[in-house]
Formats: structure tokens, sequence, C-alpha cells
């Protein structure tokens, strides 16, 4: 396992006040973060794939906050979003929750509120990039398997007999038996129901 | 008295008139001359009594030295104009020819006559000539015989030649007929006169001189007198030598015997023509004064002493299209109006009897039917005896007049229901001569006694306490002349009504350097009310139109507010973790703090901008601000909606803008409505939206320029009437309440389409020294 870099909490508020007194906030519970006044300085900005989460205001100069969460999703990088309004209004915030909003936090919060949700979607981003490089482990040794054990898999996961499938395939049982002991071995997987769900987690991709 | 030379000679009248002429003096005559003077004189006409001296001296003084006799008795009396003819008859004791008589013990009266003219114009006499009567001379000397028992003796004294003489010498035509009218004798005068022989006038020969208009009407006339023995007497033109023809009175007298038959006419002819040219002359005079009386523009009519009608000129007949004879019965007849009838009667009557001028204005009726309103004037005329012997009666044509009249009443009551209606009084005031003129409104809306005395005191009186300072300025203004005064104010009225009023007067004029004030005063209690009113409901409008927008604005601004509250939250937040750390970060939890304060004092600007919008204050309160810090104040609170509606507002602020008197929380709802409209407008599309601020004369301008869909031109007004709305949430209030805002302020605002796109409303604020 890669060793994690610090986490940064992005900042993305019109108003300066609000973005300075959260980022020392968070500097006061040693967190990064970084500020921008408006989503394209946010979205155009480079920045490393390192964890982290986003702080959104809702209302913002030229773009809405959900916009910006829905351009990040696309471009990949989605981040946790911890939506802030200046007065929240019900509608808004069912869209924030389904597009995947961790909080959604009505000015003024409570210092607290904010960093737990913050803690929280720091918590979020880790299990997604856990996930994420899960996934992207799995495919790899997915990509190890020989054309005749990723069909084999196949119909292993579809729940097909060893004879059924040698049937399918025009072999014989024993043949069946060592390449599931290939796929096995390759995908790393100890029983065929965790055989299963990575196969349901690669077709998901 | 001196004897008379000339009688040895003949009775030459005019050297006998000579000789008495020069005799006078030193005589009795001033006795004769009082007498003559008052018994005579006086009865002559005033103008003949002007030259009353004159006449004395240059005629009647020496013509009485001639003839010291009886004098009596004025004939006649003939006036024209400028010169006056007297004729009177007189008795002389004759001498000289006569005194045979005088011898014989008798008296002999000789009748004569005289005629003078006299000049007023020049108040002198300017012919004078005496006549005889020859006919009554010869008569009176033929009839002595007849009253002296001696006949024979008298016919002694008779002296035929002498008597041809006198005949012939005498000034007169004398002649004789014989009994069935024959006349057989004419005397050298009258041949002379014309110019015939004594053959050719003998027996009828001499109506041939006699005019042929008069002569039918002479024979017909000495005819009759020759049938019925009659004495003649007529007057006919005779034709001179020369061809002209004069007036003549013909006289003859019939000579009778014992028994009483006419032996002999005895005949004389005078000439008259001078008198008969006087009457011409009258007759013309009098002509051309009745074509006066007739022609002039007004109604003349005379009655006798008891008011019966003798004489109405022509416009008078010609107005009632009646005779004369008609009118005398004009109480009958309908030429006076039946409702005045009883009246002018009364009229008539009493001024008849009381002898007083009669004054009265009635209704006649014209020929066409028509009434018209007259004035009848009548004057009584007196004689010298003060008994009044006539009335004359000028009737003057007051139609117009009555209705002039009629108009000035209907006019004044118009004025005084006008003012009634309108509750405005007037009044004409001299306010040093404490004299007050009030209309009868006026009085009622002081509620004033009608007859009571308006004086400055009962005027200062009814002011309202508050208002005193009002009534000291006005008064002291109108002292000082000040030419127009205008004030509003409250009076309590004896009920204790309080009631508003507005008085507008002006200078009249100046009464021994005392203004006199003329003006009008209105009550203006229900306006003022209403007014009031109204003001109440603008203001609660102007509320609503404020909340009403608030509430839309509310997300917006509490995302404004929100802003440095979660900042200060945060920052506080952050600075409590600062300090409990294991070691606490002073230095940064002081930043902390110091954003907090920096923070919450925003917060607070905005509320207090705010709270402006709630406050519901009827009167507004100025004060002097820029308007460049009052577009800043709005843009701060309006920065959220700005990004709303994606919105970038820009500014263009003027430097060194005067400040403006204005009520803030008015001018930033004007701003706000500007503002807000102008997003709304760039809502579809976004845009920038630009507030620029500038000098005009007087005034400064804000200008809201928006770059939306813009105004056509036609509605470009329409935005501005109430209701007007293009939003379906908007109230159309509005635009409204924002030009109403601005025009109390004495600016103005409007609108006008961009260049590009979007509309720019305009507002203006005088400067102090303007507004």
């Amino acid at each position: 396992m890669n060793p994690e870099s610090a986490p940064v909490v992005f900042i993305v508020d019109d108003d300066a006040s609000v973005r300075r007194s959260i980022q020392d906030l968070l500097s006061s519970v040693s967190l990064r973060s970084e500020a921008f006044a408006t989503p394209n300085e946010f979205l155009d900005g480079q920045r490393p794939d390192g964890p982290g989460c986003l702080i959104l205001d809702v209302r913002l100069p030229g773009m809405s906050g959900l916009d910006c969460q829905r351009r990040l999703a696309e471009a990949g990088r989605a981040l946790p979003v911890i939506f802030l309004s200046g007065h929240g209004d019900v509608p808004m915030t069912v869209r924030a929750m389904k597009s995947g909003a961790v909080e959604f936090l009505t000015k003024p919060f409570r210092p607290q509120e904010l960093l737990d949700a913050v803690q929280q979607a720091l918590e979020r981003d880790r299990l997604l990039r856990d996930k994420r490089r899960e996934a992207a482990g799995l495919k790899d040794r997915y990509e190890t398997l020989t054309a005749r054990e990723r069909e084999v898999m196949e119909l292993v996961v579809a729940g097909l007999l060893n004879k059924q499938i040698a049937a399918k395939l025009g072999t014989v049982e024993h043949t069946v038996k060592i390449h599931r002991g290939h796929v096995m071995a390759k995908m790393k997987a100890e029983s065929l129901s965790t055989l299963i769900g990575m196969a349901h987690t690669l077709s998901a991709r | 008295m001196a004897t008379p030379t000339a009688v040895q000679s003949g009775f030459d009248v005019q050297t006998f008139i000579n000789e008495y002429y020069d005799a006078w003096s030193g005589t009795d005559v001033e006795r004769i001359l009082s007498y003559y003077a008052d018994s005579v004189l006086l009865q002559m006409p005033g103008a003949l009594m002007e030259g009353k001296e004159a006449v004395r001296d240059q005629f009647v003084r020496p013509f009485i030295t001639a003839f010291p006799g009886n004098w009596h008795r004025v004939k006649s009396l003939i006036g024209s104009r400028g010169v006056a003819i007297v004729e009177f008859t007189f008795e002389a004791e004759h001498k000289g020819p006569f005194a045979g008589h005088a011898a014989s013990g008798a008296r002999v009266a000789v009748p004569g006559c005289g005629v003078y003219e006299y000049d007023a114009a020049k108040r002198q006499i300017t012919a004078a000539r005496i006549y005889f009567d020859v006919g009554t001379l010869l008569q009176s000397i033929t009839d002595f015989p007849q009253n002296d028992r001696n006949k024979a003796a008298v016919a002694l004294h008779f002296d035929e030649r002498n008597m041809s003489l006198i005949v012939n010498t005498i000034p007169t035509f004398a002649w004789s007929a014989r009994p069935d009218g024959y006349r057989d004798f004419f005397n050298q005068r009258w041949l002379d006169y014309t110019g015939m022989t004594a053959e050719q006038v003998a027996g009828w020969g001499w109506a041939e001189a006699i005019h042929p208009e008069d002569r039918p009407q002479l024979i017909e006339h000495w005819r009759g007198c020759l049938a019925s023995g009659a004495p003649a007497e007529a007057e006919a033109r005779i034709r001179r030598f020369d061809g002209a023809y004069r007036w003549f009175l013909v006289r003859a007298n019939p000579l009778r015997n014992d028994s009483g038959n006419i032996v002999k006419w005895y005949g004389t002819n005078i000439d008259i023509d001078d008198r008969k040219r006087g009457e011409d002359a009258l007759r013309a005079t009098e002509l051309s004064w009745r074509q006066i009386v007739d022609n002039i523009p007004g109604m003349v009519a005379t009655t006798g002493a008891m008011g019966e009608v003798e004489f109405l000129n022509r416009q008078t007949l010609e107005y009632f299209g009646k005779t004369q004879e008609e009118l005398k019965d004009w109480a009958l007849i309908g030429a006076v109006h039946p409702d005045d009838l009883p009246r002018v009667i009364a009229a008539r009557r009493q001024s008849l009897e009381a002898g007083e001028i009669y004054d009265i204005e009635h209704r006649c009726r014209r020929a066409d039917g028509v009434y018209r309103w007259f004035q009848v004037r009548g004057l009584p005329v007196r004689n010298a005896g003060g008994t009044i012997t006539a009335w004359y009666l000028l009737l003057t044509d007051i139609e117009d007049r009555k209705q002039a009249e009629a108009q000035v009443e209907q006019a004044y009551v118009r004025l005084a229901q006008a003012q009634r209606l309108s509750k405005t009084g007037s009044f004409i005031t001299d306010l040093l001569g404490d004299e007050h003129n009030w209309s009868e409104e006026l009085c009622r809306i002081f509620e004033f006694d009608p007859g009571a005395q308006v004086t400055t005191q009962a005027i200062r009186a009814a002011f309202h306490p508050e208002d005193l300072p009002v009534y000291e300025d006005a008064f002291k203004r109108a002292v000082g002349l000040d030419r127009e005064i205008d004030i509003t104010y409250r009076i309590i009225t004896p009920a204790g009504k309080v009631k508003h009023l507005h008085a507008v007067s002006r200078v009249m004029e100046q009464v021994a350097a005392r203004p006199v004030y003329i003006g009008a005063i209105q009550d203006v209690t229900e306006s003022k009310v209403a007014e009031e009113a109204l003001t109440r409901a603008r203001a609660e409008l102007a509320h609503m139109a404020r909340v009403t927008t608030l509430s839309a604005l509310t997300a917006s601004i509490a995302h404004e507010i929100n802003q440095p509250i979660a900042a200060v939250t945060t920052s506080a937040g952050a600075c409590l973790r600062w300090l409990d750390r294991d070691n606490p970060e002073v230095q940064r939890a002081r930043e902390a703090a110091k954003r907090i304060e920096e923070d919450g004092k925003r917060a607070a600007e905005i509320i207090a901008h705010l709270k402006s919008f709630y406050r519901k204050d009827v009167s507004p309160q100025r004060a002097m601000v820029s308007v460049n810090d009052l577009v800043d104040e709005m843009l701060a609170l309006l920065q959220s909606e700005a990004h709303r509606h994606s919105v970038v507002v820009r500014t263009q602020f003027a430097a060194g803008l005067p400040a403006v008197s204005v009520d803030r929380v008015q001018m930033q709802q004007v701003l706000m409505n500007l503002m807000l409209n102008g997003m709304e407008a760039m809502s579809q599309g976004g845009g920038a939206l630009t507030i620029s601020t500038g000098r005009e004369s007087g005034a400064v301008r804000v200008s809201v320029q928006d770059g939306g869909v813009g105004i056509p031109s036609e509605k470009m007004e329409d935005v501005f009437n109430a209701f007007y709305t293009t939003k379906v949430t908007g109230t159309g209030m509005g635009l409204a309440i924002s030009r109403t805002i601005i025009e109390s302020h004495g600016g103005r605002l409007w609108a006008t389409a961009n260049q590009g796109r979007g509309a720019t409303f305009h507002f203006t604020l005088p400067t102090e020294a303007q507004a």
C-alpha cells in the first residue's frame, strides 16, 4: 500500500472572509487547505490527485456549486463535497445530497459541524480512494488472465458447474479445473463468492 | 309838458314822435315810467325783462312822453328767438289836430298801437313803430257827435280839409265804402302802395291788389260783413306797386245813421307784415322745436296740471304704436304693465296731489307687445304764482340697465353660490384701518355671526394656537406691503372645530398709505384630510412594496448577512481551537479574533442597511448624503442578487458631487427598484449593470443602465404607471412609487433606450441651492 499523502481541503467561496476563516479553522486542527474565489479557478488549477475534500458554496459567480460538482465528476476527479449555503432551500439541498454531497451546511454553521463534515468527507474520500485503488488492482490481475481463463471465469461467475463449462468450451472437466485454479490464484480470490464480487466490480467499470 | 309843434301842419307822426322824443326830460314822466315798469313791463316775457332798462330808456320813455295818456293793456305778446316783438295798444289824450275836442270839453281817446322789436342778443331795441288805428280814430271822431247833443256844433268843428289831410298823411291805408260794399274812397297811401289809380281800385277793383290766395276769403268775409253789418276784420296780403306782397290787417266799421241803418263803411289796412313774419318765424321756430322734440332719442310728454295727457312726441307715439288720442287713456289700454299699473297710478296721484317730482320705474308695452322697463320722471311746471300749470314727462328706456342690473344680481347670486360650493370666501380688508369686508361665505367658514363686526382681533383669535406664527408673519408681510400673500393655516371655530384654510391675497390699492388687500380664503379641510389619508395610503403602499420586494430578496439578503456571520462563527471556532491546543497559538487566535471583529462589524453594517427597509416611517426625514455613498450601500445589499442573475455590476462615479438632501430610506428604495429591475431584465442572458453618477445643472444625476430586453419606445412612459408590470410577480408599483419619491424630492425620473441592448433609467436630485 502506498503511503497516503496528507489530505487537502479545497474551499470555493466568493466571500473572502468566509474563505479565510474556514482556512484558519482547518489550520487550527492541522488540516491543509486551499481556497478559491470561483469554481473556474478551482477547476482550472493543477493539483495532485491526493486525498482531500471540497467545501463548495452553492451560489457562486459564473457557475453554481452543483454544476461545479458535476464538472469534477465528469473530469474523473470526484471529491466528496460539503455544500455551504447562505440560505438553504429544500430543493437545492435534495439535489445536492442526491448528487453525493457529504453534507449541506447553512451559513452560519457551527465550526464543529464543518470540521465533522470535513472529517466525514475525508473518510469517505479515503474509502473511495481505497475502493478505487482495489478496483485498479483487480483490473491489473484480470489483465494477467489468458483468454481461456477469462472465458472460464465468466462462466464460473455465471454459476455453471465445471462439467457444464467443459461441455460449453468443448473440453474436458479436468482442464476446466486447472483454468479455474489459475483464475482463482491470479485474481487472488479466496472463494467463489469473492470472485463473483470481483467480477461484479469489474463489469461495473 | 311840451306843446307839440307839428300840429299845425297836420298829424305827422314821425315829426310828432321826434318832437316828444327830445322833450320828455323834465316832465312827470318818471311817475309814468314807474307805473309802466311795474304794471306793463313786468308782464313782458323774460327776454324783454332782461332789456328792461334799455326798453324803458330807448323806446318806452320817449313814447310815453309823447303820449302821456292812460297807458295800459299789453294787447299781444309775440316772442321769437332773439327778437321780442311787443305790440300794445294805448289811448292817448290827443292833442294837436283834435284840440278842438279838448276845447269843447270832450276828451277823445285815440287808440293806437306800438310795435317794437327787441333783440335779446344785442339787448337793444332794433326797431320801433307806432301805428294809430285810423279807422277807430275816424270812428271816434264821427261817433263824437252822437255822444254829444250838440251835433251841429261838433260838425262845425270838423274840419273836412284837415281830415282829408290827416287821412292822406297817416302811415296807414284808409278807405270807405258804400253800404252795398262799393268802395268809393282810398287814401293816397293806399294808392301809392299799390301803384294803382283811384279809378282802378274803385268799387271792387281793389280786389285786384289782394293776393290770389287770400282774395276769395277776404271777399267772402267782406260780403258777410256787408250782409250782417258786423265789423270786418281780416288779414290778407296786398300787392305793392313793385309786385311784393305784404300782410295787412284789414278792418272796417260801419257808420250808422239815427235809424241804425248803415250809411257808410270806414276801413283801414294796417301793415302787419313784420308781425306776420314774426309769427311765421315763430311757427318755424315752433316747428323746429317740435322737430327736435320729435327726433330726440327720448320719449317726452306733457300733461296738464291734473295729469291729463296733452302732448306726446313722435318717439312716444311710435313706441306705443298708438295715437295721441288713444294714449290719453293710457291707464286703460294696457300701455303700462298690469303688474305695475296700481303702483304707477298711486305714484301719479301722490305726485299730483303733493306737486312733487314724479319718478317711477315701470314697464311699458311696446307696439309689438313687448314690455320694456322705463324710468318716468315728471317735473311740474309752475307759473309766476307758483301754481302748477303743466307737467313735463321724460320716459327713459332702462330695459338694458334693468337687464344689466339683473345680470349683476344674478352674477352676485352665482358668486355667492360658487363661494358656497367651493367653500371659498372673499374679503377686502384694510388691515391698519381694521376694516374688513367679508363675504357671506367667509363669515360662514369662520362661523362668525353674519351681523357681527369682523376685527383683526377676532381673526387672530380664530387662529389655531400652533399657527399663530403664520398669522404674525403674514400680518407683518401685509403691513410691509408684500404684494401677494399665500398662506395655509388652521382655525378653531367658536364651535371648537378645526378647519384648514388656504388664503391668497394681494394688494388691491393703497388708501392713505394703508394697503388694502383683496383675497380669497378656501376651506381646504376636506382636501387636507383627504391629502393626509392619501399620504398615509401612499406610505402604506410604499411600505408594502418594500416589504414585497424584501420578501423576494430575503434569500439573497439572508445570504448576504450570513456571509459575515458564517465567517465570524468559523473564525471563533478557529480562535478557540488555536487557544485549546496543547501549545496555544495565541498569535493565530488573535488574528482570528481580529477577523471576528471585522466580520461582526460588516454584519452589523448590512443589518443597519436592512433595518431601514423595515422601517415604516411616514414622515420623510431628509439628510445630506452623497449619491455615490447611496449607490454603494445598495450595491452591498444587492451583490448576491447580482450573482444570482449572473449580472456584473459596474459603477462610474463622478467625483466631487455635491451632497443632496434626501430621505435615505426612500432613495434606497428607488435605487433598489431600478437595480433589481435592471438585473431582472438581464436574467435571461446576463450582462452588466452600470450605475453612473454625474452632474446636471443644479442637480446630480444617477443612471442605471442595463443590457436587458429593453423597453419599446411607446411603453417608455407606461412603465411609470401604477400597476404596469411585465413581471409575473411584480406589483407594478415599483417605478410609479419611485417616480413619486423622486418628484417629491424635486427631481425627475425617466427612462431612455440604449444604443445597443437594454434601457437606462435616470433620475436627478436637485442640489440644496435649488431645492
